[in-house]
């Protein structure tokens, strides 16, 4: 984490050397005058530490305003010659921490640090290890397509998508228009997975499969797959252009499969695809997004 | 619009072929009410003005008053429907057209009009908008939800960055379904909609940026209480201004008449007059809302159900 911290003495850094030397973090310095014109400008994902040696409570009073309306920073308190009377009150007004001259002579560990982080509950929305329910043995394909050769075995991201109700649609709709249907639903999945590398890949009459690539960690294609669920209304309204509601099921997994170009995958041997395709055309609900358990959870992501 | 030289060329060819001086002047009265040409000409009444003359003397009154792309819509609308019962054919209209395309509009075939093509040019106006005169529009109203608390409690710097993710978001959302910005005050503004189907589009695109921000404050609003909005449609007669003054008729006080009374927050609120133009796919999502005043009212919402 980036640490600042805002003192006029630089002697105050020492107690800051273990965390300097820490991989997991760095400490910037600042002179407290910068605490205001920084912290607009401030992101998520720092920690700050005032320094408020030899100010008046008044000057501690409207600086902890200043860092309590930041939303975007939790912050503790250096008090070097250990002056305030009410320690108490600071973690009322917000702050996270407050250091002692004591402790400053001691030196901060990264293990206080921690649970600092903690208490001031920012650690927690670090990103946690991926829980997803990974293939047996993993074979990410990258971030992009680069490095995916034909032929080879990758995890993917895999999502089956099937138009709904198409047993009734036959019967009433001519062969052009089912034609068209398929067609703008695959436009309209080209476009949505435009941003997270998506292809669809697998065609078949009325439903298929389309893959993005799996960097190992994280599952890209399910906010696309929920902002179609969301825009189903509009989606049907403004690109399909037949009076009766076009529905369709999605269901995302992550598995193992050989590549093969577009057109090219008929022979492939892929359990997973099998089993996408199987949960696709028995499990599935109309009009549902299905995903494993895990993958489920939206995580918060800043 | 800036009418090139060629392009007046051009279409003075396409009227001098196309028509007798008599029919010239009927279709420039179209389009400017009363029209003397031989006062325009300095012919005088007893003279034949030629041709050419008069077909040049038209385009550059047409082009000057700005109403270029009106009369080569009016020109269209002479070969496709005719007038007084006779189709005209336009020499060259087909060049023409497609020169008025090259320098960034598009043929919207609903108003019959021109109008700027987005992915070349972007304006307050369309492009084609004229200055004073009335258009029957819908306006976008977006309003953050408890705006001074949320700067108290998180400061000017956070809560500007925030607000322009959320101008981002409406305007992507607005720009799509050719809606425009018409004003931005740090934490709402006001979208214009107009020509066909600007009821329909206002909606639609409250409808996604609704959805969107539903997302976002699920998976990226730095704020714990994630950031809610009211947004507000309505439609009425709207007298353009290029200086902004027309963010102050009665249809935008209105607008926001509605929003300070019945807006709540992650709904969107539209005024009766919009309802009866959705889909019925759409409209049956809306609920009614009661107002003090008998009004009618409908609010669309996105809730974890």
């Amino acid at each position: 984490m980036r640490i600042l911290l805002f003192t006029d003495n630089k002697s105050c850094l020492a107690g800051f050397d273990t965390l300097r030397r820490s991989k997991n973090h760095s400490v910037e310095v600042h002179p407290r005058g910068k605490l205001k014109p920084i912290l607009e400008d401030l992101s998520h994902g720092h920690f700050i530490y005032l320094d408020i040696t030899g100010l008046s409570i008044a000057s501690v009073r409207s600086r902890l305003k200043l860092l309590g309306n930041s939303a975007s920073s939790p912050f503790g308190i250096v008090d070097r010659n250990s002056t305030l009377k009410d320690i108490a009150e600071l973690f009322q007004r917000g702050a996270s921490d407050y250091v002692d001259g004591r402790l400053l002579r001691e030196g901060l560990t990264t293990a206080r640090f921690g649970r600092v982080v903690e208490f001031a509950a920012i650690g927690a929305p670090e990103p946690e290890p991926a829980r997803i329910p990974v293939p047996m043995n993993v074979y990410p394909s990258g971030s992009g397509w680069d490095e995916v050769e034909q032929g080879q075995e990758y995890t993917f991201q895999m999502l089956y998508v099937g138009l709904d109700h198409m047993k009734e649609m036959r019967r009433k709709s001519s062969e052009d228009l089912l034609r068209t249907i398929r067609r703008t639903l695959q436009g309209i999945l080209s476009r949505a997975f435009a941003g997270v590398d998506g292809r669809v890949w697998v065609w078949k009459e009325d439903d298929g499969v389309l893959l993005c690539p799996f960097d190992g960690e994280r599952v890209t294609a399910l906010i696309p797959a929920v902002r179609l669920v969301l825009n189903r209304v509009l989606i049907n309204i403004e690109q399909f252009s037949v009076t009766t509601p076009i529905s369709w099921r999605m269901g995302l997994h992550l598995g193992n499969t050989p590549y093969e170009a577009s057109g090219e995958t008929s022979s492939i041997v892929s359990e997973d695809l099998n089993l996408i395709f199987h949960l696709g055309e028995r499990a599935l609900k109309p009009g549902q997004l299905a995903v494993p358990k895990p993958q489920s959870r939206l995580r918060r992501t800043k | 619009m800036r009418v090139k030289g060629r392009l007046r060329t051009l279409a003075t060819r396409a009227l001098t072929e196309s028509m007798e001086v008599k029919t010239m002047v009927h279709v420039a009265r179209r389009m400017f009410g009363n029209y003397d040409l031989h006062e325009r000409t300095g012919f005088p009444q007893s003279v034949p003005i030629p041709n050419r003359t008069a077909a040049s003397q038209i385009i550059a009154d047409v082009a000057e008053t700005d109403l270029f792309l009106e009369f080569v819509s009016l020109l269209m609308s002479l070969e496709r429907v005719g007038m007084a019962g006779r189709k005209y054919k336009i020499p060259r209209l087909n060049t023409i057209v497609t020169e008025i395309l090259d320098t960034g509009y598009r043929y919207d075939s609903g108003s019959g009009s021109f109008v700027e093509d987005r992915a070349i040019r972007t304006t307050r106006n369309w492009g084609v908008l004229r200055e004073g005169e009335n258009y029957v529009m819908a306006f976008l109203g977006v309003d953050v939800a408890g705006n001074s608390e949320l700067v108290r409690r998180h400061g000017q710097g956070s809560m500007q960055r925030i607000y322009q993710t959320l101008r981002q978001i409406v305007t992507e959302s607005v720009q799509r379904r050719n809606g425009r910005l018409w004003g931005w005050e740090g934490d709402g503004g006001l979208f214009a909609f107009t020509f066909e189907e600007e009821n329909q589009r206002a909606v639609h695109s409250a409808v996604e940026i609704l959805n969107e921000l539903f997302l976002y404050n699920l998976i990226s609003c730095p704020l714990p209480e994630g950031l809610h909005v009211r947004l507000t449609i309505h439609n009425g007669p709207c007298e353009y201004r290029s200086d902004g003054t027309e963010l102050k008729v009665d249809t935008v006080k209105r607008l926001w008449d509605i929003d300070s009374k019945y807006g709540q927050q992650d709904s969107l609120t539209i005024s009766a007059a919009i309802l009866p133009s959705l889909d019925h796919s759409l409209s049956s999502r809306f609920e009614g809302i009661r107002t003090s005043s008998g009004e009618n009212l409908y609010a669309y919402s996105v809730r974890f159900a």
